[in-house]
């Protein structure tokens, strides 16, 4: 029956091709088509597994802390309650302050919502089922990855107030110490599987996954992804105790709302790029692809909140020294150690 | 060599914590969903100041000697008091202000005749400030038993019409 | 960033690089209506001054107007954490005003019931100080076995928070039936409890560089400041009022009195943490040993002490709580001082914070456990 469907669609996608092929202007208005699709099709992805995973999260630290969590948006377990609190934060009034430089205030959500959603083209959900199989994929990943800081900045300057100005510049001070550590790390994965690519990578592990080799690259890739996350321990933007809410302190509504996805859509992305990198991507035995790729990236990223959920906050000279004296260090030992591996195994 | 060793042990530390959040997620939740599931409050738990009636008349026991209005730290507590033809006195009126209160037990404790009792009801709050002046139909603690829980986590019903003193 | 400089000028004025943030009176951390106001260069603290009062409530004025008795109920709301305590300082005050001879089953059970009280206060404490340090977890743990205590205290006395169990010459009743069974159960629970906190927070390896070396006091500053409780005991001053200057039966009973050594964070918390145990201990002891009898010494209905004044002094959880009662004969007291650790100790908050970052002030105001309800009175 599924089968059925998709070999109609496929025939009927051929057809549709073969014939805006016949002109250029025709196939130009299909590649935008095809990409706009995609796009679509990433934002819904997306948005889909965010409002999961909020749920999940508070389901996850409820029962951590001995709590219920959320129980009264529909049953069973409250499911519908990030669907609630979205439709609450639409409804609610939106603030900009008047001190406030308008244009970076307004563009900040934006601008931290592209980067997560870049972070998607190179995630391999199959083994055909990747938006775009670039061959510097990890490279693209590196560049992309960091430009959430970008998005952070914007706020914590544009709001023109003290608290955010503290969480953007925290932000922007340890982005080097963790996103220099984190791309060694990679490094010796790429080596391994001698590609860039995020498919050739995955493809690569099909015997033994990665993070049997890879043991403390992926320690230092799963501490340097906290970082970047802007989770617990080194939630050094937000810090919410310290900070009252760090960048997004001015933050309401709608404009708040995309922080909030972009937060968790980083998640997903994150783990997504863990799971290709260290834990086989999608393959696996008996079940499609698909599903060997959600059920890996949901397992880690329970892992994650258990993490976020038991440990404190480190200060944010901590981070840089830990950034710099241990993982940067540890990450060197890793690529040497790879290497000696290749050379002589 | 000492670096490294920090770096293990601190490591296995934050492992050691990550047990204990497992090993407390594996345990039931102590939190429920409170409309749906009444909390049975302890006996003796002070909800409001209320008045004790006689089983048999379906009255008040108090006597209107306004020793709870004195012993009251705020001045919550006024009464109106009327004779009935057998010399008794008898409340007409009976307000508390329990908006002001602040359940500290001192009127219970002054009243000579055991006519107050504080009410295990803690579902007292109200839209409107003016709803939380209680008049003395509102104050009169109902004749048949109520629930509360003890210690040994048995839940008994406890009688609070006049008679005995629980 | 200069404007609100102008606004309110900073003595000495503000540096080429400095920032002036204000710290609350609304913010997570400060427990309440604290205001911190803050001169930093980046992060790092140049100066700190705290701002309270945002909570006055007229306490020793209101107190003027009421009786004896009725004073009683208000005190717990000076440190709501710890009410128990506050009322024993105030009931062992007015009997000494009166010089009145206390059953001695009441004098055992006020101990009991003052060491559940800080057993409770702390694993609040607990709670916050690890939600201040950025672990959520804690906190519900802490809440959770506190949840025993606020029982317990429910069935005693009626109440969870606000108590007005003391009573001039006594306490308000004896233990309700199944008190000393369930008292038994929570002390057999608690000390696996207490491994676990260790073992998710208080040994947690981040939590050390967290707190290591962060707020120091010397002893000699400790003192100097007048600071009291867990808070010198840190700094390595072995002065617990329970021991050295005994009330109620605490001469009766041994007492371990945990010390710090060099008054930072670590020690401070550490103080606490283990005075939790101190405390089962006590607990333990005083259910051993419980003797028959009245609780309650027949009293006036209208308390009239002979004119006078006296001071008198307990060890609550924070530290040192002291009444200054004087009489003038009447039945209110003529002038009632509270002597709150939490505001002496907010005196010592500029000296700790100075040259750390703010990430650090929070914690060293978490460390200081202070109870805004006491400071503002």
């Amino acid at each position: 029956m599924l089968t059925d469907i998709a070999a109609r669609l496929q025939a009927l996608f051929d057809q549709v091709h073969l014939w805006c092929s016949q002109s250029a202007f025709w196939s130009g208005v299909f590649a935008v088509g095809w990409s706009l699709f995609k796009v679509v099709l990433i934002i819904a992805f997306m948005v889909v597994n965010v409002l999961v995973l909020v749920w999940l999260e508070r389901k996850v630290s409820a029962r951590i802390q001995s709590r219920l969590g959320p129980m009264r948006v529909s049953r069973p377990h409250g499911w519908a309650q990030s669907l609630a609190d979205m439709v609450k934060l639409l409804g609610k009034e939106d603030i900009i302050p008047r001190s406030a430089d308008r244009a970076l205030f307004v563009i900040a959500p934006i601008v931290s919502f592209t980067a997560a959603l870049l972070v998607y083209v190179v995630v391999p959900m199959g083994p055909s089922a990747v938006v775009s199989d670039l061959n510097i994929g990890m490279l693209y990943l590196a560049a992309v990855t960091s430009f959430t800081v970008m998005g952070v900045l914007m706020a914590g300057w544009g709001s023109n107030s003290k608290w955010t100005l503290l969480g953007a510049m925290r932000g922007a001070a340890s982005i080097i110490s963790y996103e220099i550590p984190m791309v060694l790390a990679v490094l010796g994965v790429v080596m391994l599987a001698g590609s860039l690519s995020t498919t050739a990578i995955v493809q690569a592990q099909s015997g033994l996954w990665n993070i049997v080799l890879q043991p403390i690259g992926f320690l230092v890739f799963l501490a340097a992804l906290f970082a970047e996350l802007n989770r617990v321990p080194f939630d050094m933007a937000e810090a919410e105790s310290e900070l009252v809410s760090g960048f997004n302190t001015e933050y309401s509504g709608l404009r708040f709302a995309f922080f909030f996805l972009a937060e968790y859509a980083n998640l997903v992305a994150l783990s997504a790029i863990g799971v290709t990198l260290y834990f086989g991507g999608w393959q696996g035995p008996v079940l499609p692809p698909l599903a060997w790729f959600l059920i890996k990236t949901y397992a880690f990223i329970v892992l994650v909140m258990w993490i976020r959920w038991t440990l404190p906050r480190v200060r944010i000279d901590q981070l840089l020294s830990f950034g710099w004296k241990v993982l940067l260090p540890a990450s060197l030992v890793n690529l040497a150690v790879t290497g000696i591996y290749l050379l002589w195994v | 060599m000492r670096s490294l060793i920090d770096i293990v042990t601190g490591f296995w530390s934050f492992v050691v914590g990550l047990g204990v959040t497992l090993l407390n997620a594996l345990r039931r939740p102590v939190t429920f969903q409170y409309p749906e599931r009444y909390y049975v409050p302890l006996e003796g738990f002070r909800g409001y100041p209320a008045l004790v009636v006689d089983p048999d008349s379906g009255e008040v026991i108090c006597t209107g000697c306004q020793a709870c209005a004195r012993a009251c730290p705020l001045g919550v507590i006024s009464m109106e008091v009327a004779q009935r033809e057998d010399k008794k006195r008898y409340p007409t009126e009976w307000r508390l202000d329990f908006g002001r209160c602040m359940v500290c037990n001192l009127c219970v404790e002054a009243c000579p005749f055991d006519a107050l009792r504080m009410s295990p009801d803690y579902e007292v709050a109200e839209y409107r400030p003016e709803d939380l002046l209680y008049d003395l139909e509102h104050l009169k603690l109902p004749r048949e038993p109520i629930a509360v829980s003890r210690l040994d986590g048995t839940t008994v019903k406890v009688s609070f019409a006049g008679g005995e003193r629980g | 960033m200069t404007a609100i400089s102008e606004v309110r000028p900073v003595p000495g004025g503000l540096g080429e690089h400095e920032l002036l943030v204000n710290m609350g009176p609304q913010h997570p951390s400060t427990h309440g209506v604290l205001r911190v106001i803050l001169r930093v260069d980046g992060e790092r603290i140049v100066e700190a001054r705290p701002d309270v009062g945002f909570l006055h409530r007229c306490f020793e004025k209101v107190s003027e107007g009421w009786t004896y008795p009725q004073v009683v109920p208000l005190t717990d709301r000076n440190d709501y954490v710890s009410a128990m305590t506050n009322e024993l300082a105030y009931v062992l005050a007015v009997e000494k005003l009166l010089g009145l001879e206390v059953p001695e089953k009441a004098q055992h059970l006020r101990v009991l019931i003052a060491e559940l009280q800080r057993v409770a206060s702390h694993l609040v404490w607990f709670g916050t100080f690890a939600l201040d340090l950025g672990a959520t977890t804690p906190f519900l743990y802490a809440i959770r076995e506190r949840e025993h205590i606020l029982d317990l205290f429910e069935a005693l006395c009626g109440a969870r928070l606000t108590y007005s169990y003391m009573r001039i010459g006594g306490v308000r009743n004896d233990l309700p039936p199944g008190f000393d069974r369930r008292t038994r159960e929570f002390l057999k629970l608690m000390p696996s409890r207490l491994r676990e906190y260790e073992n998710l927070f208080m040994k947690n390896r981040i939590y050390e560089l967290r707190s290591r070396g962060i707020g120091r006091v010397s002893a000699e500053e400790a003192v100097a400041y007048g600071a009291s409780g867990p808070t010198l005991r840190g700094s390595g001053v072995d002065w617990d009022l329970r021991r050295d200057e005994p009330y109620a039966a605490y001469d009766r009973y041994r007492l371990r009195v945990p010390l710090g050594r060099n008054g930072d964070v670590y020690d401070r918390a550490y103080c606490r943490f283990e005075e939790m145990r101190a405390s089962l201990d006590l607990i333990e002891q005083v259910l051993e040993s419980l003797p028959e009898g009245e609780v309650r010494a027949k009293v006036p209905r209208v308390i009239k002490p002979p004119p006078g004044e006296v001071y008198s002094r307990v060890e609550s959880p924070r530290g040192e709580v002291g009444v200054y009662l004087v009489s003038d004969g009447g039945p209110n007291p003529y002038r009632v001082k509270w002597r709150a650790p939490s505001f002496v100790h907010l005196q010592l908050l500029p000296l700790m914070a100075k040259g750390h970052v703010i990430a650090d002030m929070v914690a060293i105001i978490g460390s200081i456990d202070i109870i805004l309800g006491e400071v503002d009175r």
